[in-house]
């Protein structure tokens, strides 16, 4: 029988901001803990949240292994690594007055506007360790500034949002992150409309995320192996094939992102990039240890879940490979459009991929913000903007404390304003 | 300086301050099972506890699973409050106290039910998924029991308690190169109510299997445009919740004095056929006796008949407007402070009945299930199953990515509701508003007909 421990500490301090003033304080402090135990090609699990005893866990742990719940692999052993992304830590009082110093410029220069939501500091240090040998942490500290941002008179419950996180935001990094947004929020063009050159500030859930989601869903070992993606079969077939200058990678990468570098199955990658396509077509799906297994393809160090969950197959951090050093020569002499935020986006299986955007900007030739343009709606399919529509990403952060790359593709553009 | 016995525990309230305690206990089980295996069984219990003190109208927040330590753990948030940490103004209302002990599931408790019966309801179903189209399938088991309880220093000793259980089953389908992911899912308060309707289940979850196959065999993409769109009950209630609803909730006005003239109860926001209204005292995934603020629950008429006649409130979004509370103060758990949220909200059943509606359209589109909605300025559904609408009949199948509309346009364009609604009971998933998701939510409707939306 082996044991594995996992933990998951978590430390927050978070500000909260109503009508450009700080209203709230809000301190939380949690430890979670769970137990998985293997036993004969099953496992066990148990959990808790708040100051428990290991031994009771693996008590529990030992007696859900009469559930029967099937795990074959053999769990990871014999590795030790340890991993810190964390940056300065904040007390209640520099958070307060990092705050401060963010709104007031804020309502001074922007008095029609409304900023609300609030800082947030957040630290979690995450441990997986069993009596195998393995021991693995991985620990991480990042503020976020996020305000939403209504115009006064607006009926609109926000008209855009400012956001940026980093392990070390300084006023002055955060201020230039948001300035360039705002002092163009009134500055109106029209929707676009056409064939557009579009570009995304990244993946983030509020701008690009819909356009890999059929990756996220379709590169998935079951889905691959049971033939129910449209990707299934087609790792190496180039019948169809993305543009040669598109990879999409899956990144485990430590040494140059903010990401962990093991899975939750305590797999570390060889080579912390694993490639899903490259050279214009599929490479790898990810496949946790037990997917592998049961469906024959190679384990990719893709378990992923909650603490308390057992692992499925999926992705840690999928991203463009960039393929140009600055989103100024992605732009390459012409302008384009900044979509800054969506929702409610989605696409269809076969690819199809629509894009409600609220709030995008006109971008001149050098990737500087010039207008607020009004609402439309982007179409595309994933296969042509991954394919003859591409254009490239960018080596460049978006933030200097970012770790998202600017993507440049191109769209229809659907106005509605 | 108040007292309170808490389950064991003393709490004494700082002096010169208000403050308050939502303990919260919760015990939920999950299970999945995959293509024939079990993959997974989660059961969980939490406890813990969300502090709140306000001073100089300010709030300062807590949230612990150390239990044993509340009170120095009050104390301290009193200090930072008393010393001005956040500034200070004038102190804010506070909420009128109410005493209640409202245990609606304590005699079919869910945390007591063996597994082994929850599995057996789980299973029920599965032989239906033994189609060659079912290319994987995924079944999920949840169930939640949580007890809540709230005390202040005014004097408020609030006890409910909530349960959820469900079923969801996830499968992929497949045509040659076409790929189709559907799922259907079944919700209950209660495991009866689950295992009395298990016939009814089978033979839904037979037919939507039957018109997914023909979907994924014969869909094509729809061209973009703007056309007439009826929504079945489950996406018309998602469209309530995220086109009106999110604006319903009152926090978004705060800071801006104008919004009580541009919302003003009575103006005309949407066609006259058109009535949403807000329900925490319904029976369902959006049940909530009494809000994190200890506030009794209520009907509200959002709108009604196409005018604005009612908005959601906490405490602090009702003293800043001078509007009623109206027990819509939520946490999603004891990790975060009470703000607006949603219950149970339904468009109202009209006067039309579903065929009259559906002879209406000479060509448009008919939604009947979706992946996920968002609302802003704008808001999006995204559907799954789809069909076109011609000469007032459903015909083919048809891929659709997103429906999307401004708001008060697409309200002000529906032209017709049906005479019966049904509200959904979701035992998964639920609303996120910013980082409080998912809370337990529940919506619904008639058929609802939209004369002009944008599909893509």
């Amino acid at each position: 029988m082996v044991r594995e421990v996992l933990t998951l500490e978590t430390r927050e301090l978070k500000l909260g901001v109503i009508g450009s003033r700080v209203a709230s304080v809000r301190s939380r402090g949690e430890r979670e803990s769970a137990v998985r135990v293997y036993d004969d090609g099953r496992v066990g699990t148990a959990s808790a949240v708040g100051d428990v005893s290991v031994d009771a866990l693996t008590e529990q742990a030992r007696d859900a292994l009469s559930l029967g719940i099937p795990y074959a692999p053999e769990p990871s052993r014999e590795r030790s690594l340890r991993v810190s992304h964390e940056g300065a830590a904040m007390s209640l009082a520099s958070l307060v007055d990092f705050t401060e110093a963010l709104l007031v410029p804020l309502r001074a220069d922007y008095p029609e506007l409304i900023f609300s939501e609030g800082v947030t500091h957040r630290t979690q240090a995450f441990s997986l360790r069993n009596d195998q040998g393995l021991d693995l942490a991985y620990s991480r500290s990042t503020t976020t500034a996020v305000f939403l941002i209504k115009e006064r008179g607006s009926a609109n419950i926000i008209d855009s949002l400012a956001v940026t996180e980093g392990p070390d935001l300084t006023v002055e990094n955060t201020l230039a992150s948001l300035r360039p947004k705002l002092d163009n929020h009134s500055n109106r063009a029209p929707s676009p409309s056409g064939r557009t050159r579009v570009v995304f500030a990244g993946t983030a859930p509020h701008a690009g995320g819909a356009l890999l989601q059929l990756f996220e869903r379709g590169c998935l070992a079951r889905g691959y192996a049971t033939g129910s993606s449209i990707f299934s079969g087609r790792i190496g077939d180039t019948s169809r094939p993305f543009h040669p200058d598109f990879r999409l990678v899956d990144s485990r990468d430590a040494a140059r992102l903010r990401v962990c570098p093991f899975d939750m199955e305590g797999v570390v990658r060889d080579t912390p990039d694993l490639d899903i396509i490259r050279g214009g077509a599929l490479r790898n799906v990810a496949a946790s240890k037990r997917d592998a297994l049961q469906f024959g393809l190679p384990a990719t160090g893709s378990g992923i879940g909650d603490l308390d969950q057992l692992p499925n197959s999926g992705f840690s951090r999928l991203m463009v490979a960039p393929t140009a050093p600055t989103l100024a020569a992605l732009l390459d002499g012409e302008p384009g459009v900044l979509v800054w935020l969506a929702a409610g986006g989605d696409v269809t299986p076969a690819g199809d991929v629509a894009l409600p955007v609220q709030v995008s900007f006109q971008l001149d030739p050098e990737g500087n913000i010039t207008h607020r343009l009004g609402g439309a709606t982007f179409t595309g399919s994933v296969f042509d903007l991954f394919g003859d529509d591409f254009v490239g990403a960018s080596e460049e952060a978006v933030e200097p404390q970012s770790d998202d790359r600017w993507l440049v593709t191109h769209m229809q553009a659907h106005g509605t304003s | 300086m108040t007292t309170t016995a808490l389950d064991g525990i003393n709490i004494t309230f700082p002096e010169g301050v208000y403050s308050d305690v939502r303990l919260e206990r919760t015990a939920t089980c999950d299970v999945v099972e995959q293509d024939g295996a079990l993959q997974d069984v989660r059961r969980r219990t939490e406890a813990g506890a969300l502090l709140r003190v306000s001073h100089g109208g300010r709030w300062y927040y807590a949230s612990t699973t150390d239990l044993a330590t509340l009170d120095a753990q009050l104390e301290t948030l009193a200090s930072l409050a008393r010393s001005g940490a956040l500034g200070t103004g004038p102190d804010a209302a506070t909420p009128t106290p109410h005493q209640a002990r409202v245990l609606r599931f304590a005699d079919v408790r869910i945390d007591r039910v063996p597994l082994a019966e929850k599995l057996a309801v789980l299973r029920g179903p599965l032989a239906l998924l033994d189609r060659e189209s079912v290319r994987t399938w995924r079944a999920s088991w949840t169930d939640t029991y949580r007890l809540r309880r709230f005390v202040s220093s005014a004097g408020a000793d609030v006890t409910h308690d909530y349960q959820i259980c469900g079923c969801r089953y996830d499968f992929s389908m497949a045509d040659g190169d076409e790929t189709f992911q559907e799922s259907f899912q079944v919700g209950a308060t209660a495991l009866a109510g689950l295992t009395g309707r298990t016939e009814t289940d089978r033979t839904a979850f037979t037919a939507l299997l039957e018109r997914c196959e023909r979907f994924v065999a014969e869909a094509e993409a729809v061209v973009p445009g703007t056309y007439p769109v009826i929504m079945a009950p489950r996406v018309a209630g998602v469209f309530a919740h995220e086109s009106f609803g999110h604006k319903s909730e009152a926090d978004f006005m705060l800071g801006d004095p104008t919004m009580l003239e541009s919302w003003k109860l009575g103006s005309q926001v949407g066609s006259e056929v058109l009535s949403i209204v807000d329900d925490g005292s319904r029976e369902g995934s959006g049940y909530v006796p009494y809000d994190d603020e200890g506030q009794p629950s209520q009907k509200t008429w959002l709108i009604r008949d196409g005018k604005l006649t009612g908005r959601l409130h906490s405490q602090t979004t009702a003293a800043a407007l001078g509007e009623s509370h109206t027990g819509n103060a939520r946490a999603m758990s004891f990790r975060f402070e009470p703000i607006v949220r949603m219950t149970t909200t339904t468009i109202e059943p009209g006067a039309m009945s579903r065929e009259a509606l559906f002879a209406g359209v000479e060509d448009g589109y008919y939604v009947e299930t979706f992946k996920h909605g968002s609302g802003m300025s704008r808001f999006t559904i995204a559907p799954r199953l789809a069909w076109r609408i011609r000469g007032g009949e459903l015909a083919e199948p048809v891929r659709i990515a997103v429906l999307t509309g401004t708001v008060f346009e697409t309200l002000g364009e529906i032209d017709g509701v049906s005479d019966a609604a049904e509200v959904e009971v979701m035992p998964f998933g639920g609303c996120g508003k910013g980082e409080q998701y998912p809370l337990n939510v529940s919506f619904g409707g008639p058929f609802v007909r939209v004369a002009r939306l944008e599909v893509s």
